[in-house]
């Protein structure tokens, strides 16, 4: 990327960081409460994103790894009487763990067969959560009363949006980097990746690992913001096509992307809420998604870049005058 | 002289169809290897095995003297050994230079991360294959096959092979495109480059070998000299059967 690209991306992070900053000054407390799930829901769709849109290794099972996290830290703060600071560490390291498992299959099958597996993965973990010491993991019920980190809608708003921009940067940093190109080279090709000497299986496992951790971080930190688990919402297959949906509707394969895809999805499905109050309005959601995606199947992200490309010299030719 | 990259004793099967069966021959270091033979002799499938893409069913490879059968593909890229692909195999999403830079990333996550190579090498080879400033922008499928053939090359090319296993190079490539590749691969065989080259062109296979190996039916049936082999009849009946042999009279580069 040459320098003044990278400066001027770079502005942009600095402008969109500032902005957000400055949203809990002027919005409602009803607003910071919605950007709160949606800074929750761009860690999901970024973490879904690494494995799915970087490497193109569909994942319907991404809750799994989000369950791990959250169930690690639950149980660790509410049967062992954990620190947060401990347990929050060691349920991302647990995640990590987990993605180690949720890589397996990604050695011998892609496509349609990965996609189910990874599904296989959560269906078992919504089980096994329910049926294995439910005592411990409080069963169909899940665990609620949990330590919260700190209360109020605008500290945990500042709390989550810096962590997600700091994934968000970190990430964008790493992606702007070789390996970024490497990754992308598996989704288009593996074989020929392969062929030009450099280990698929290195490079999945990486994608793979920082995929688990992100989703660790997000999982850990949105459980003790709520305060419960409950499996049967943690499992549920809408909350998995939301992270799927926010990632591909922002615009996967990129890290601006799945953010926006996540703000977007957020205010959307919660402005419906007045007038369907039921779960109609994922129709409405699912026909939006299906419009953007057959219009611009690269996402909102897209549509913005190129309407930027058009307004930008209509602007500064105003200027100039 | 130990060869530089051997088979011995290959043999393939895909269910019923034997692709390869009990090949062997070695490739000397700075040497140019062709490997002829009829549409379906076993020749792509050899260039498989050698690479580690088809595990054979018996018989070894060996490059430097060491065994390398086991030995994953990306591994024996890095060990020095490169192929090129009948089809070529671009990455569609990225452009030519990006590309070209794939063939070059060392097989290290930190290094990927925290390394900024400087790019005139690919650069060099970018030009060495005849791309400039504006191919290197181009996306794959902009390109037509004889700048795919090229593109293949010039990414190979990129994984500093010590020998290049060139599989069709010249196909779909005009008169002056093949004059300009073979200008390239002199250049390389004299800058000690070793070559195995698979082509249906044996015009413009001639100059660039030294020797030829010629399969049909999965066998080696020939080996040698060009002209010594383009004159064996076992060859010619191989590639224009036994008929046609006796009224054409002959098989030769000139074809």
């Amino acid at each position: 990327m040459p320098k003044s690209r990278f400066h001027r991306s770079l502005l942009y992070w600095l402008a969109f960081g500032a902005f957000m900053c400055l949203i809990p000054l002027v919005a409602s407390t009803g607003v910071v409460r919605l950007l709160i799930f949606a800074n929750f829901l761009a860690i999901f769709a970024m973490s879904w994103d690494i494995i799915s849109g970087r490497t193109g290794y569909i994942s319907f099972g991404h809750p799994f790894l989000i369950g791990i996290a959250g169930y690690t830290t639950a149980i660790l703060t509410r049967h062992l009487d954990a620190p947060l600071f401990v347990s929050i560490p060691l349920a991302v390291l647990a995640t990590l763990v987990g993605g180690t498992l949720f890589f397996l299959p990604a050695l011998r099958i892609r496509g349609t067969y990965f996609a189910l597996v990874t599904l296989a993965f959560m269906e078992l973990m919504y089980q096994l959560t329910q049926v294995i010491a439910p005592k411990i993991t409080g069963g169909t019920r899940g665990l609620s009363g949990l330590k919260t980190i700190i209360l109020g809608a605008v500290p945990n708003y500042y709390l989550t949006f810096c962590v997600m921009f700091a994934i968000a940067f970190c990430l964008w940093l790493i992606t702007r980097t070789r390996i970024g190109t490497a990754l992308a080279a598996i989704r288009m090709d593996e074989e020929a990746v392969t062929a030009l000497g450099l280990s698929t299986l290195k490079l999945k496992l990486f994608a793979f690992g920082a995929s688990a951790a992100v989703a660790g971080i997000g999982g850990a930190l949105y459980v003790h913001y709520i305060g419960s688990i409950a499996p049967r919402a943690l499992f549920d297959i809408n909350f998995l096509f939301t992270i799927l949906v926010a990632a591909l509707l922002g615009g996967s394969g990129t890290i601006a992307g799945p953010i926006l895809g996540a703000y977007f999805l957020t205010f959307l499905l919660e402005y419906l809420r007045p007038y369907l109050p039921g779960a109609e309005r994922y129709f409405i959601y699912g026909a939006i998604t299906l419009v953007v995606y057959v219009l611009e199947p690269r996402g909102l992200h897209s549509i913005l870049e190129r309407a930027y490309g058009k307004l930008s010299p209509i602007v500064a030719r105003g200027l100039a005058k | 002289m130990t060869a530089l990259l051997k088979l011995s004793g290959a043999s393939k099967k895909f269910g019923g169809l034997v692709a390869v069966n009990d090949v062997s021959f070695g490739v000397e270091k700075g040497e140019s290897l062709g490997l002829i033979g009829p549409n379906g002799a076993g020749k792509t499938t050899t260039f498989s095995i050698l690479m580690g893409e088809h595990r054979p069913d018996s018989g070894s490879v060996e490059f430097r003297g060491r065994p390398i059968t086991n030995v994953p593909t990306h591994r024996r890229v890095q060990l020095g050994i490169a192929r090129t692909h009948q089809i070529p195999k671009p990455f569609g999403g990225m452009d030519v230079f990006e590309n070209v830079r794939v063939g070059s990333m060392p097989d290290s996550i930190w290094r990927l991360i925290a390394e900024r190579e400087p790019e005139h090498a690919e650069w060099e080879i970018m030009e060495s294959v005849g791309f400039g400033e504006r191919e290197a922008r181009m996306l794959p499928g902009q390109l037509s096959m004889g700048e795919l053939r090229k593109l293949e090359l010039a990414r190979t090319l990129a994984t500093n092979p010590e020998i290049l296993l060139l599989d069709e190079v010249f196909a779909g490539l005009t008169v002056g495109e093949i004059a300009q590749l073979t200008q390239l691969l002199l250049e390389r065989k004299r800058q000690g480059m070793t070559y195995m080259i698979v082509s249906h062109d044996l015009r413009s296979l001639r100059p660039l070998v030294d020797r030829v190996i010629v399969m049909s039916f999965g066998s080696l049936i020939a080996e040698g000299e060009f002209d010594a082999v383009m004159a064996d009849e076992a060859v010619r009946e191989a590639y224009l059967g036994h008929a046609r042999t006796e009224e054409r009279g002959v098989v030769d580069g000139t074809a």
